[in-house]
């Protein structure tokens, strides 16, 4: 084994669960979320030599992982929009998967109400979204994700503090409709 | 009040949230995913490049010189004779 697949396999190592959450967190679904970190990984190997070491490498991977998958999810949304008879029973299908994913990494008993979050994260604006991921999700401090955001520290606590507001904002809605059915 | 309960639980439903580890195949995917060959050969695609440039400056050429190189066809001079009789003053 050459250096550089040592090299690759020590970073694969060290990155894999913290890609692959990321990527689950936006997605929340396990095969998108495997996509994704094939993606992010096969990014890295080729840019490996490119690299230096202006950022850690972390924030990098993070950058990468973030960005992949934004892309991953533009993508499919535009495959939604443009879907023609036969492709109709996939996106069914999709929709039932988002409404019934249990993230792996939550107890069993807050299953029902993470649906909920992350049915109204989806609506939050892309910068909103990643800076509530980053922060409530991954438990990144604010300097470390204005670092991944390229931002300055009060427009992550700006952003922050948005996403939460829309957030409320958007549950209050929910709490009506699940009124009503109560 | 029960709205606010209920706003509460959800935002805080991720608390305690464990970090999930991926398939253990994954690596052995990603391995085959960068040792595979791209369907066209770099070669290949710069002879296709390289034949499309010529092909465009061939028609540039051609398109520029087309003009003055021409000599005025009978149909154009029968033309211009038609527009001098029908002059008006």
């Amino acid at each position: 084994m050459s250096d550089s697949s040592k090299h690759f396999q020590l970073l694969y190592n060290q990155y894999k669960v913290l890609v692959y959450n990321v990527a689950l967190h936006y997605v929340q679904n396990i095969e998108d979320a495997e996509e994704i970190t094939q993606d992010v990984f096969v990014q890295v190997h080729h840019s490996m030599e490119k690299f230096r070491n202006n950022a850690s490498i972390k924030t990098w991977i993070y950058r990468i992982a973030i960005n992949k998958s934004l892309d991953f999810i533009k993508h499919k949304n535009s495959k939604k929009r443009f879907f023609i008879f036969g492709s109709k029973v996939d996106s069914e299908k999709e929709l039932n998967n988002a409404s019934t994913f249990e993230h792996p990494g939550i107890a069993m008993e807050q299953q029902e109400n993470a649906r909920i979050l992350f049915q109204v994260l989806e609506e939050l604006t892309e910068n909103q979204r990643t800076a509530f991921i980053l922060s409530k999700l991954d438990g990144l401090s604010n300097p470390e994700i204005s670092e991944i955001m390229q931002l300055s520290i009060s427009s992550v606590e700006s952003l922050i503090f948005r996403a939460k507001a829309s957030l409320q904002e958007k549950l209050s809605t929910k709490f009506a409709e699940y009124r009503k059915k109560k | 009040m029960e709205q606010e309960n209920f706003i509460h639980d959800i935002l805080n439903s991720t608390t305690g949230i464990t970090k999930v580890n991926p398939d253990e195949d994954l690596f052995l995917k990603i391995e085959q995913r960068i040792n595979e060959k791209p369907l066209v050969s770099m070669k290949t695609l710069w002879l296709v490049a390289a034949s499309i440039i010529i092909l465009i400056s061939l028609n540039i050429i051609v398109l520029a010189t087309k003009d003055t190189s021409l000599p005025k066809s009978s149909t154009a001079e029968l033309e211009n004779s038609i527009h001098k009789s029908n002059q008006l003053y």
